[in-house]
């Protein structure tokens, strides 16, 4: 509910802002620079399938080309019962992957160990541990799409019921026909229960398709699949957080730019998260 | 404490007193007073600070709020000029044998000096007031002033001042001497405005056609008032005219006004109302997108005051005002305001012992939600209000000492949040963020005192006292802001109490007739402070008091000034050097959560902030010429030790240099220009120093907080008033007002953002939006 609430401030200011007739433009603006530090992004999750870890380093603002790949690191996952060590792929150099038949396991918790980098070239190798719990998550009984003329979008609505006596966190995303609309964090939807702890949600929009915005059309019978991923309270306030640090800024309704704070050891950025993982599909008719 | 506070106050005035008495005990009982009131001839509007001079002793003194005066002298004869800046001098000769009433008339002089400028009240004021740091407005002289979309605009104006600077382009927050907007006590006719803005803050709430006057307390902040650490704002509402019905308006861009006032009955009683509303949804059902028809988009203000003289020595006032802003789609609405009574009531002991009573009330509140009854549907709501009783008294105990004294009690309730589901099958739980109640309680004295021709001194002394009280749930937090247990207190139960004596004291070394020197030492506390941590500020902001956990602000500040003026007191210049210290300020962790969360007290992070500079000002009134030229030079640092790894960062507020040039010439009895022009470094900001990529993201790396700066800032406004004709028979008057805001179309950034491209999404680039570039406008102001 937080982030609908802004949504409506966030509108209403932007209604203002056309009448008022606000520009934008691309400036050049010089920007100082700092010292490369490892990047982590990677998570488990109870669907079975090849899981990966991505090791990068961060990049000047301006640097404009793909994120520098961290090869030839020793990576392990551990959780009370196993502990396995992931293999590069050799397609894809940074990107660090699990077994196919991998999955993990709700109560348990993930333990990521990263050696054998150098990141501040000191000839001495670092070690970075990150760690999250796996929460788990309650099945969706339905989805349901709805027109929304305002602003011309289509809302996918849920139907699940929230566990009473537990602090929920949820992230969704959707696929058309399979291929995935999210493809980054700040395109998933996240809402917190505690406007709703142990409510049944009858038909709560989660989350959004702007055919203009994805740049596609909705066809009869095509397939919109939502996936309901319950996910640890750290990991939404990171979400929360990169969804600031991505969006428009303006003083009216933004604070000061800060760091979003990740989950890794030693100075490392980014995130490795467990979570669970529900999903229903719906047919589209128009 | 409470105690020994209370008998230093109670010292306090009692020494002044017996000190006066001493001084003057040879004569003391020859003594003779005259008091009465002044004011304005045309409207009966009782003018403030008008000065009362007596040839004879070179001595005088100047009208209080409500237009009295009170002057004592030895039994003889005397001739007692009563003079206030744009009106004719009024001349008397008096033979005193006995305490005198006499009442003033003033007119306005006919060779009015068409001041859109900040005035004093007698020419020479800024050299003998011993008040520094203090600038004063006139509703009338605000109008003139080129503005966005030319609505008048009282805090647009403020904000050209030395030492204010707006807290970003079109906004009506302003920040003072470096200080947060929340650190600005906003008083309406002794009502606190707790969010002055309207549409999103592009406009302040206050009508300018219903406004007699406007002072803001930079520093050197009266003992009278407290309760924020950085100024006050003191803006007064018109009376009403007495003398015969009248009525002012306009019609402008984006909103119309009308303003009625006269007598009722007769010439004790007399009413004001004044009303304002914008119309850019009346053109909306004009609109061809249908969703669009139904908007609702709007603001209004009203005010109102009714005053009746009950004799010589009692007078009522009832004022109140009331605003709000409307934003209502088919999808979701909003709306939020303000509203504020106050009742009055003058009354005379005796020819030296002024007295009023306030009863004041006060409330702020937002409400917004979706409009449907969908499973997801809510509403949201927020209230603050505030109930106040103030005494205050003026004691004239001889010409050299003029004491004021008095105390002040407010109860203020504050729901911070209150969020529901409105569907039939809704979602949604109720989701309340428990209210909270607290007394804010203060005791003042402050004596001014003539020591000698060159030496004036005013000492003064505030006692605040702060309560939480019940009923209200407390909670409770570890060393990591970790919330660690709640506690419920029951109604009446004081829970927690802090208090505060608040010297304020300045003096005032008068050189030579146009030269003086100024020094002056404040302590400030503060106990309310607003939940905001973007530099605009949005109607959403919920105020908070401080509590077991948040300890109230405090600020010392120190002033030295060297005030001349030249040329027959028609150019006046200034130098103001000050130093402010505040501790326990509060900032915020960083992406807190600030809106309808009851661990709010949690998200805060304490330190200290410290801000220092020079201010200079030259102001002219010349005949044909007006108008101002200020610069301030300062600095702005907080230290807070979870944030920038607690080394010291920038204000947002901080700007280096800020200037303004403010014109005014008239080129013939009907015709005038304006210009103003503004200049101030830009704001510090945060801006990246790397990014990294993850899930997708590319997420910006930043490194201290604001240790860049935003583009300088610089704006060019102008405006031609064209007046009708006046005929002796016609009541109506007429005057064009055409103006340019930004006039050269300056692009100043108003935010920049780092932004992925579009085409190319490995390329991450700076934007920058601006607003407003060359927006002119039209306005016809009448009067009757």
């Amino acid at each position: 509910m937080k982030n609908q609430n802004k949504k409506y401030v966030i509108a209403g200011s932007l209604m203002i802002l056309l009448l008022l007739n606000a520009c934008t433009e691309d400036i050049t603006l010089k920007l100082n620079n700092t010292e490369p530090r490892l990047v982590v992004d990677g998570s488990v999750s109870t669907d079975t399938m090849v899981h990966f870890v991505r090791l990068t380093v961060s990049a000047d603002y301006y640097s404009n080309k793909e994120p520098q790949a961290i090869s030839n690191a020793l990576v392990t996952i551990e959780d009370d019962v196993q502990k396995i060590e992931l293999s590069e792929s050799d397609r894809y150099p940074g990107y660090y992957l699990t077994p196919n038949d991998y999955y993990g396991r709700v109560g348990k918790s993930y333990h990521l160990t990263i050696e054998n980098v150098d990141i501040d070239n000191d000839g001495v190798f670092e070690i970075y541990e990150a760690e999250s719990v796996l929460n788990s998550v309650a099945p969706i009984d339905s989805v349901r799409l709805e027109y929304e003329d305002t602003w011309d979008l289509w809302k996918v609505l849920l139907y699940a019921q929230d566990p009473v006596e537990t602090d929920d966190f949820y992230s969704f995303s959707i696929a058309l026909n399979d291929s995935s609309l999210t493809n980054r964090y700040s395109e998933l939807g996240f809402v917190d229960d505690r406007f709703f702890d142990g409510n049944y949600a009858a038909g709560v929009w989660v989350q959004t398709i702007d055919e203009e915005d994805m740049e596609l059309e909705l066809k009869e019978g095509d397939w919109v699949k939502l996936n309901m991923n319950g996910i640890t309270e750290e990991f939404y306030d990171y979400l929360v957080a990169v969804d600031e640090e991505v969006s428009f800024k303006a003083p009216l309704f933004s604070g000061p730019p800060s760091n979003v704070k990740g989950n890794v050891s030693n100075g490392a950025l980014g995130f490795f998260q467990a979570y669970s993982y529900t999903t229903d599909s719906v047919q589209f008719k128009r | 404490m409470l105690k020994r506070t209370l008998l230093f106050l109670f010292i306090l005035v009692l020494a002044a007193y017996g000190q006066a008495r001493a001084e003057e005990d040879p004569v003391s009982k020859d003594l003779i007073t005259i008091s009465g009131s002044i004011k304005d001839a045309t409207s009966g509007e009782a003018l403030i600070g008008a000065t009362v001079y007596v040839e004879e002793t070179k001595s005088g003194n100047i009208s209080n709020l409500y237009g009295f005066y009170s002057i004592s002298l030895p039994a003889g004869s005397y001739h007692l000029v009563f003079a206030y800046l744009g009106y004719d001098a009024y001349e008397t000769k008096v033979e005193l044998s006995e305490n005198q009433v006499i009442n003033v008339e003033l007119k306005p002089s006919s060779e009015s000096i068409d001041e859109i400028v900040v005035t004093s009240e007698r020419k020479d004021a800024n050299v003998r007031d011993p008040q520094m740091g203090v600038e004063k407005l006139k509703g009338k002289t605000i109008k003139n002033v080129p503005v966005l979309m030319g609505e008048t605009d009282l805090v647009k104006v403020i904000q050209l001042l030395p030492g204010v600077s707006p807290t970003s382009e079109g906004s009506s927050g302003f920040s003072v001497r470096g200080g947060n907007p929340d650190q600005n006590l906003i008083l309406l006719d002794e009502a606190s405005v707790y969010n002055a803005g309207h549409l999103m803050g592009f406009f302040s709430v206050f009508n300018n056609d219903a406004i007699k006057d406007v002072k803001l307390y930079k520093g050197d902040i009266p003992a009278s008032n407290g309760g924020r650490l950085s100024s006050l704002l003191d803006i007064r509402m018109k009376d009403g005219n007495s003398k015969k019905f009248s009525g002012t308006g306009g019609i402008g861009t984006i909103s119309s006004r009308l303003t009625l006032e006269g007598p009722i009955a007769n010439e004790k009683t007399s009413f004001v109302v004044s009303g304002r509303r914008t119309y850019v949804d009346l053109f909306l059902p004009f609109a061809s997108d249908e969703s669009v028809r139904d908007n609702k988009l709007y603001f209004y203000d009203f005010n109102a005051k009714v005053n009746h003289t009950i004799n010589e020595n009692n007078r009522i006032y009832l004022s109140g005002y009331f605003g709000r802003d409307v934003f209502k789609n088919d999808f979701s609405k909003m709306d939020f305001g303000n509203k504020t009574v106050t009742f009055r009531w003058n009354h005379i002991f005796s020819p030296k012992l002024f007295s009023n009573f306030t009863l004041i009330g006060s409330q702020y509140d937002y409400a917004l939600g979706t409009v449907e009854g969908g499973a997801d549907s809510f509403e949201w709501e927020s209230n603050l209000y505030d109930l106040s009783a103030k005494l205050d008294f003026d004691y004239y105990i001889n010409p050299n000492n003029t004491v004021e004294f008095g105390a002040q009690t407010i109860f203020r309730e504050i729901l911070p949040g209150l969020a529901r589901g409105t569907g039939e099958n809704s979602l949604y739980n109720e989701i309340k963020v428990p209210e909270n109640r607290s007394f804010e309680h203060a005791l003042y004295a402050q004596n001014t005192q003539k020591i000698s021709d060159w030496l004036v001194l005013k000492y003064g002394l505030r006692w605040s006292l702060f309560q939480n009280v019940g009923a209200g749930t407390q909670y409770y937090y570890n060393d990591n802001y970790e919330f660690t247990n709640s506690e419920r207190y029951g109604t009446g139960e004081v829970y927690n109490t802090y208090h505060g004596i608040e010297p304020r004291l300045g003096a005032n070394f008068i050189i030579n007739p146009t030269t003086s020197i100024k020094a002056s030492y404040n302590r400030t506390f503060q106990y309310l402070h607003l939940a905001s941590n973007s530099t605009s500020g949005t109607p959403l902001d919920v105020w908070f008091p401080s509590s077991p956990n948040v300890k109230p602000q405090k600020a010392d500040q120190f002033a030295l000034g060297l005030f001349r003026n030249f040329n027959d007191n028609t150019i006046e210049t200034s130098i103001e050097g000050f130093y402010k210290k505040m501790y326990n300020t509060i900032d915020f962790k960083d992406h807190p959560e600030l809106l309808l969360n009851e661990y709010l007290e949690g998200e805060l992070r304490f330190g200290e902030a410290e801000a220092y500079g020079v201010e200079m000002m030259l102001r002219f009134n010349r005949p044909k010429w007006n108008g101002w030229i200020s610069y301030t030079l300062s600095r702005v640092e907080r230290t807070v030790s979870e944030i920038n790894g607690g080394k010291p960062y920038l204000s947002p507020y901080d700007h280096t240099h800020d200037c303004s040039i403010v014109l005014n010439r008239k080129l013939s009895n009907r015709t005038s220009v304006s210009a103003n022009w503004v200049f101030y470094t830009g704001a510090p900001v945060t801006f990246p120093v790397g990014r990294y990529e993850v899930g997708g993201d590319i997420i910006p790396l930043y490194s201290e907080r604001n240790a860049e700066r935003m583009p300088d800032y610089h704006r060019l406004d102008l405006s031609l008033i064209l007046s009708g004709k006046d005929k002796p028979n016609r009541k109506w008057h007429g005057e064009w007002v055409f103006s340019v805001y930004n006039a050269y179309g300056r692009k100043n950034a108003w935010a920049i953002n780092f932004v992925r491209d579009d085409d190319n999404p490995t390329i991450t680039k700076a934007q920058m939006t601006y607003l407003f570039s060359f927006i002119p406008s039209v306005t016809y102001n009448f009067k009757f």
